[in-house]
């Protein structure tokens, strides 16, 4: 834009310049025509005033002699230079180039020389007419500065309207940015009648909304999903407390009661508790005291500790190890991730069933501990939600007494440790929890 | 014993105080960091329970005042700060042992039986309670004569109650020093129920007299 408003003013300038230099050269090839004129008069006159003019209409000159005019040609006499130099006597008074305006406007440029000529010492003047060269200059003037203004503004108004229909689908999209909130935080840019890489933008933005909008909506059932949680226990602590308080129970009843609400106090703690390591968790802020060790052996204990569930429902665990699996990882943290995965394996499988602990490493870049189970298949659409907090495979989880964050924080624990945790279907039947940690 | 409790929650202050009145101890209550410690300096005391939130002077630096006076006075830490960065710096401070509120009344008993025991070795190899009998070096036990046989973990889990007989028993205590797991899930809470419901089957249920109790929404005890 501005480059050819340069380009426009520089040709104009151009132009301008090399027709006034033509003129110029023209005007300058005139007056040496003049002087050559009126050298060749002065040689061929005698001495005394005469007068050429009816020879050379167009060669202006006067020639003086001690002041005094001795030559001049009729053109000359018409312009009115003749009576002016009478008058003043000014011939005498200077030598060279002077400008020169007739009665009637006409501008001249006069050049004065001494002449050496026919043994006289003459002085002469010539007179170039400038007027029509200064009118032609000031037209082009006018029409360059027209042109020029009128393609500046033409392409200034063009390439505006070029931008502008360029940006409006950004201004659009602006726009429609500025008004997402979090109450509408389903509302997604146009992406429609865009060019590619405002198309690729914006699908961007509409992407790193859906996220966000997916995240808000988890945040907000969170709340909901806590404030029920506290609620069910507090309830049940009101209301436990104010029948027994009602009654005239003897000791045993009171005990009851007191027993009953300190086990719902149990269950805040326990909440509260698991809230906070999960925000821990997501601040990055969860102790970690990474050492390395055989994460068979944690596998091991594990299934040792929670041999006797299984044993209640008649179910086995089969360990199936390799040889070893040194890791670092915060036992602490491994040992509550397992038995997570572990209860939950024998919490959904069937009474009288199996289940497997089988670890291996990948080729000894990441340790391998399988769970397999021989729960219904959880539909490949669950997988990721398990892991969400307060997600619930049934109904009976809940009376069970877990309160669905066991598996949130596992997974945190879990990536904090540089690991990963998921679900798939197990070859034969079942689900398979796969977690991988990286080998030292 | 004389025990010093240094804690600004009023309501938490007389239950503590009822509850270890009941377990034969004296106790004195100050509910200010600088009341306390002056407190300290007149009397004697036996042990210390202090919270580190305080208004004023906060617990730590309570802790470190009676540490540069040079006394080795037992102390307890109580905080509701469950960060590990509290705990240690408390351990460092000199405090001898913490308790992370919401606590159980039978840990906090448990820990300052602990804290007056120490120095003094206390290992009984035989210990009884009623008519049951445990040797502690062969690991058998018997009741009323009868041998009977228990697995390792239902052994470990009697000799733990039976070293605390007549003390109620948490669960949060069973999880952490027969199972070593600190932090205590659903599962385990299963997994002790289960073990212990074993453990009641053999020593019990054949037998008129019943030893180990359950107390709700507290824990267990073994009691003759």
């Amino acid at each position: 834009m501005l480059s050819f408003i340069a380009l426009l003013v520089g040709s104009s300038l151009w132009i301008y310049l090399s027709v006034k230099a033509s003129w110029e050269r023209s005007l300058l090839r005139e007056e040496r025509q003049a002087i050559s004129t009126a050298r060749s008069v002065l040689e061929m006159s005698p001495k005394g005033r005469g007068d050429y003019g009816y020879l050379t209409v167009n060669v202006m000159f006067l020639a003086t002699e001690n002041g005094r005019i001795v030559y001049h040609t009729s053109a000359m006499a018409n312009t009115g230079y003749i009576g002016f130099v009478l008058q003043d006597g000014e011939t005498r008074e200077y030598e060279g180039d002077k400008a020169w305006q007739s009665k009637d406007d006409r501008e001249f440029k006069l050049v004065t020389h001494p002449m050496w000529a026919n043994n006289h010492p003459y002085r002469v003047t010539v007179a170039v007419e400038l007027t029509p060269m200064l009118d032609n200059l000031a037209f082009l003037r006018a029409i360059l500065l027209t042109t020029l203004a009128a393609s500046v503004l033409l392409s200034a108004a063009v390439g505006y309207l070029m931008a502008g229909s360029a940006l409006s689908p950004l201004g659009r999209m602006a726009e429609k940015a500025r008004r997402i909130n979090a109450d509408n935080l389903s509302e997604r840019l146009p992406v429609e009648r865009l060019d590619e890489e405002l198309r690729v933008m914006a699908s961007a933005f509409n992407q790193a909304l859906e996220r966000l909008e997916e995240s808000f909506e988890r945040l907000r059932a969170f709340t909901a999903n806590v404030s029920h949680e506290l609620r069910t226990p507090l309830t049940a602590i009101k209301s436990v407390g104010e029948v027994a308080l009602r009654s005239n129970g003897d000791s045993g009843r009171y005990r009851d009661a007191i027993g009953s609400m300190l086990e719902e106090a149990d269950r805040l703690v326990r909440l509260v508790e698991d809230l906070l390591t999960l925000s821990r968790a997501e601040a990055h802020r969860l102790p970690q005291a990474a050492r390395p060790g055989d994460l068979n052996e944690v596998v091991r204990s594990v299934a040792d500790t929670l041999q006797v569930l299984a044993d209640e429902k008649g179910q086995s665990i089969r360990l199936e190890l390799s040889p070893s699996l040194m890791c670092r990882f915060d036992e602490a943290t491994m040992r509550q991730v397992f038995i997570n995965v572990l209860d939950n394996a024998i919490r959904f499988t069937p009474a009288g069933g199996s289940i497997r602990l089988v670890t291996s490493s990948d080729g000894g870049r990441d340790a391998i501990v399988d769970c397999l189970d021989e729960a219904p298949v959880i539909p490949e659409e669950d997988r990721e939600k398990i892991f969400h907090r307060f997600h619930r495979r049934d109904a009976s989880h809940s009376a069970s007494g877990g309160n669905g964050l066991g598996l949130a924080i596992s997974k945190w624990a879990i990536e904090l440790n540089g690991g990963t945790i998921s679900f798939d279907e197990a070859p034969v039947r079942g689900n398979r929890c796969r977690i991988t940690l990286p080998m030292s | 014993m004389r025990i010093l409790i240094i804690e600004d929650e009023v309501k938490v202050t007389r239950a503590l105080a009822e509850g270890l009145k009941a377990e034969q101890y004296d106790v004195v209550v100050s509910h200010r960091g600088e009341d306390g410690f002056a407190l300290l300096c007149a009397y004697g005391f036996d042990l210390v329970l202090l919270d580190l939130m305080l208004p004023g002077q906060d617990g730590l630096s309570v802790l470190r005042a009676i540490r540069e006076r040079g006394s080795s006075i037992p102390v307890l830490i109580l905080t509701a700060k469950d960060a590990v960065e509290d705990r240690v710096r408390g351990l460092e401070a000199g405090a001898d042992d913490y308790l992370v509120k919401p606590f159980a009344f039978s840990e906090l008993t448990a820990r300052i039986k602990a804290l007056s025991r120490r120095g003094k070795a206390e290992y009984a190899p035989r210990l009884s309670c009623a008519d049951l009998d445990m040797d502690c070096s062969s690991r058998t036990i018997s009741r009323g004569g009868v041998p009977l046989s228990l697995t390792t973990k239902e052994y470990e889990l009697l000799e733990y109650l039976a070293r605390r007989q007549g003390s109620v028993v948490s669960r949060d205590m069973l999880a952490r020093d027969v199972w070593k797991i600190e932090r205590r899930a659903t599962p385990l809470d299963n997994v002790i129920d289960v073990h212990m419901a074993r453990l009641r089957r053999k020593i019990d249920e054949p037998f008129e007299r019943k030893l180990l109790k359950t107390i709700r929404g507290v824990g267990f005890v073994l009691e003759g």
